[in-house]
């Protein structure tokens, strides 16, 4: 055996000491500093959806509240469209091609699912809603005090009778922002100018038609990835507990980050062009749970399941092009033992 | 002490051993640079919680082989939709030569064996300091070198008959 590590040495000397890491220490601090900033958003998502849940199970605790009613087997519309994206602008107007000269947000709306997501970098908002012209009740509410101000958030379980209303006839909607000093702005849902041609992001016109239903998650199989696009500058961030744990929560982030590096070139190597898993952990095991790990995503992709219990579980993606599946231990990519700080945990919605 | 100024120093100290064993374990000097980029991300993100800077190589190193594992994974998504594309008509990549017959052993070991030969052999690290980077008992290390060179010694006598 001796030989053997003899030679052994001999080569790795060899092969490994011309080897120098070149200095990468500035798009290394860029990208650290923007993870930090994403793992905050995303701790600031769980703690307020818990806080929600928590005032809701007080408030429902003295009085009864009418049931919402939440359609158990939505029927949609044969051949109509289940999503759709808008800008939300204020002022600007549009250049000579139509298109808008501001962007300063993002409205989706996903009937099949029941969920409607905005990215809006409104500084000062205390509360955000969705109306529907003439009348007082919001048909969504994105956040409201006591929460603080964010600038991408997703609510799910809503009406799909009314997400399908407002994909029908956006132009009768608005998002309404108040501030904290009791200013409002109002903004139209503009529908939203594609900048590449003919590629449609919808989640059911990207799939291949050929494709087999999903296999229904565990409370994960609503979730869908769809390729991001170039504007997006901010996350699209998803928010589920895992199931079967009572702890943790997966975060799922579809978007490009746009980072430049030292030279001012676009770093398409942040997260990967398809977004990425972000997966909070079980803070058993993983004593930095609040931060998890993210894993760049190889293509588009949609959740189809999730299996196992703990953290040793199966997620299985399907691509969106070509329907195959990818399946993913959520263990061994995620959770590194390592030696930091327990941050405060990630508390969970008590009300599911 | 500023937290960009502990990565730099953490960089400095340990960033081409990370990048060496990255390349034992993908066997790409690109793929190593990137692997090891990542892995620094992911330390200054989370810098203000290191209890001790001595930790910050193992931990770099046992990040590191968890996304080499992940890279591996999604190469073998890669090469079963590759092989269902005709062969082009012209080889992608030049053929650069037979390379030393010890380093393609080596690479024909699953990831922990190699990466347990490199802290050994090529670091020197104690039994102690190469099972608390690859986050295993001593005597599972043991095992693994064992394994390791003794496939590396009986790939190399088969390839000397």
């Amino acid at each position: 055996m001796k030989d053997v590590e003899r030679a052994l040495k001999a080569a790795l000397t060899a092969e490994l000491d011309p080897l120098k890491m070149p200095d990468r220490l500035a798009p290394i601090r860029r990208r650290a500093r923007r993870q930090r900033l994403l793992m905050a958003m995303a701790g600031g998502i769980c703690f307020v959806a818990a806080v929600v849940s928590l005032s809701l199970a007080a408030t429902s605790f003295g009085e009864r509240t009418p049931d919402k009613v939440v359609d158990p087997a939505p029927t949609l519309t044969e051949g109509a469209s289940n999503f759709g994206r808008f800008h939300i602008m204020f002022g600007g107007g549009f250049d000579s091609e139509g298109r808008p000269l501001e962007k300063t947000g993002i409205v989706e709306i996903n009937a099949r699912i029941g969920s409607a997501c905005f990215t809006a970098q409104i500084l000062g908002s205390a509360s955000a809603h969705l109306h529907r012209q003439g009348e007082d009740d919001p048909v969504v509410t994105f956040f409201e005090p006591p929460q603080p101000y964010r600038s991408t958030t997703c609510v799910k379980r809503q009406s799909v009778e009314a997400m399908r209303q407002i994909l029908d006839d956006p132009r009768i909607y608005f998002i309404e922002f108040h501030s904290s000093n009791g200013d409002t702005l109002v903004s139209d849902l503009e529908p939203f100018v594609y900048e590449e041609d003919g590629d449609e992001p919808e989640p059911e016109n990207s799939q291949n038609p050929e494709c087999p239903e999903g296999i229904e998650g565990r409370g994960l199989g609503d979730i869908e990835f769809y390729p991001p696009k170039p504007y997006f500058e901010e996350f699209n961030l998803w928010r589920t507990e895992i199931p079967n744990t009572g702890r943790g929560c997966l975060i799922i982030a579809a978007g490009q980050q746009a980072s430049y590096t030292s030279d001012g070139e676009d770093d398409p190597t942040t997260y990967g062009p398809n977004g990425a898993l972000f997966i909070f952990g079980d803070y058993r095991r993983d004593p930095d749970g609040i931060t998890g790990a993210e894993v760049p995503l190889p293509r588009p992709v949609r959740i189809i399941g999730f299996r196992g219990a703990g953290l040793r579980a199966l997620l299985r993606l399907q691509s969106l092009e070509d329907c195959s599946t990818i399946a993913y231990d959520v263990w061994s990519i995620t959770f590194v033992e390592d030696p930091f700080e327990s941050p405060p945990p990630c508390p969970i919605d008590p009300g599911r | 002490m500023e937290r960009e100024d502990r990565l730099a120093e953490i960089y400095r100290a340990h960033a081409s051993d990370g990048l060496r064993l990255a390349y034992v374990l993908t066997g790409n000097r690109e793929a190593a640079e990137d692997i090891t980029q990542e892995a620094f991300v992911r330390i200054g993100r989370k810098l203000f919680g290191l209890r001790d800077l001595n930790h910050a190589r193992s931990y770099l190193f046992r990040t590191i082989i968890n996304l080499s594992r992940g890279r591996g994974r999604r190469l073998a998504s890669e090469r079963s939709a590759l092989a269902r594309l005709p062969a082009p008509e012209t080889p992608l990549i030049p053929d650069v030569g037979q390379r030393d017959e010890i380093w393609t052993a080596l690479l024909a070991l699953p990831p922990r064996q190699r990466a347990a030969l490199y802290l050994r052999y090529y670091l020197d690290h104690t039994e102690a300091q190469a099972a608390e980077a690859l986050d295993c008992s001593s005597t599972a290390l043991k095992s693994l070198v064992f394994r390791a060179l003794t496939a590396l010694r009986t790939s190399l006598q088969g390839d000397e008959s």
